[in-house]
């Protein structure tokens, strides 16, 4: 299990951000992430309520790529299908996968093709085993 | 999927009203693209606005919470259960509300209209979350309904 410091990710985050908002935004998303253990299922209109109305979305977008990128990854992506009945349920990156080559997503749980899977599946983020492991 | 289509009806109708302006009535300017409404929904939850009557959000843990009041009953945002739910996380992503307001239009008439912004919680997935309706309920004559459509003007410039 890899322990890894706060400021040696925020360290990070200024080398490759500087004084772009970017910085700023990794930062309070990494504070938010610091202390909310039990967060485990973050949208990005969560995302934006957290940094509040400094930022615009280009600049959140970038920041919330970066914190899923391999500099951080702080941040798992996440899928989740919308059915028919309006649950959610989870798919995993390989159905997605599979779903993005073939033009057609398998419902996890009935088998049925989804048509459109496009505008039924949703993504969130969900923080890495590292955001557990920081050491403060 | 009633959503889905509704918005389709609204962006098809949108079309043909450019559309007739353009070639009958050779007006070159049409409607544009509708206001982003979906910001309004959390300004408004976090003012003091009106009395809240209905909320729907989502907390980072996974749930989707829906509340409603009892009509004409204490704003939600002051209810104890609420408050205490609220204080307990960072906090709520909101994506669906509905305010209502207690007017006197005359000495003795009260009305009570109610705007509903009816977000759904996948819109919190969007980048960035989009609204594009609203529902204006019980107004009881046009001043009810300037009224409701005052306050979506005047939040919707605070939140540029």
């Amino acid at each position: 299990m890899t322990v890894i410091s706060k400021q040696a990710l925020l360290d990070q985050i200024y080398e490759d951000w500087g004084s772009k908002p970017q910085s700023k935004i990794c930062v309070e998303i990494l504070e938010y992430l610091l202390r909310s253990s039990q967060a485990s299922h973050i949208t990005y209109g969560s995302l934006r309520k957290v940094i509040g109305k400094l930022y615009n979305d280009n600049e959140l977008l970038m920041a919330v790529q970066y914190l899923c990128g391999d500099k951080t990854k702080l941040f798992e992506v996440k899928f989740e299908l919308l059915d028919y009945d309006d649950n959610y349920i989870e798919v995993s990156n390989a159905e997605i996968d599979y779903a993005n080559e073939t033009g057609k997503l398998v419902h996890p749980e009935s088998g049925e093709y989804i048509s459109d899977f496009e505008d039924k599946v949703y993504m969130y983020f969900q923080p890495s085993l590292i955001v557990k492991n920081i050491a403060q | 999927m009633i959503h889905q289509e509704i918005s389709r009806a609204f962006v098809k109708s949108i079309s043909y009203f450019n559309e007739f302006i353009r070639n009958e009535l050779h007006i070159p300017l049409g409607l544009k693209d509708n206001a982003n409404l979906f910001p309004l929904i959390d300004h408004m939850y976090e003012s003091d606005e009106g009395k809240v009557g209905e909320l729907s959000f989502l907390t980072d843990e996974g749930s989707i919470k829906n509340e409603k009041m009892r009509k004409g009953k204490v704003d939600l945002r002051r209810e104890l259960y609420h408050k205490a739910g609220k204080e307990a996380v960072d906090h709520i992503s909101t994506y669906r509300i509905s305010i209502l307001w207690n007017l006197t239009i005359l000495d003795d008439i009260e009305t009570y209209p109610e705007l509903l912004l009816p977000g759904q919680s996948h819109c919190l997935n969007s980048k960035p979350p989009k609204l594009d309706e609203v529902i204006v309920k019980k107004c009881s004559c046009l001043e009810d309904y300037n009224f409701i459509l005052n306050k979506i003007i005047k939040y919707l410039d605070d939140c540029d």
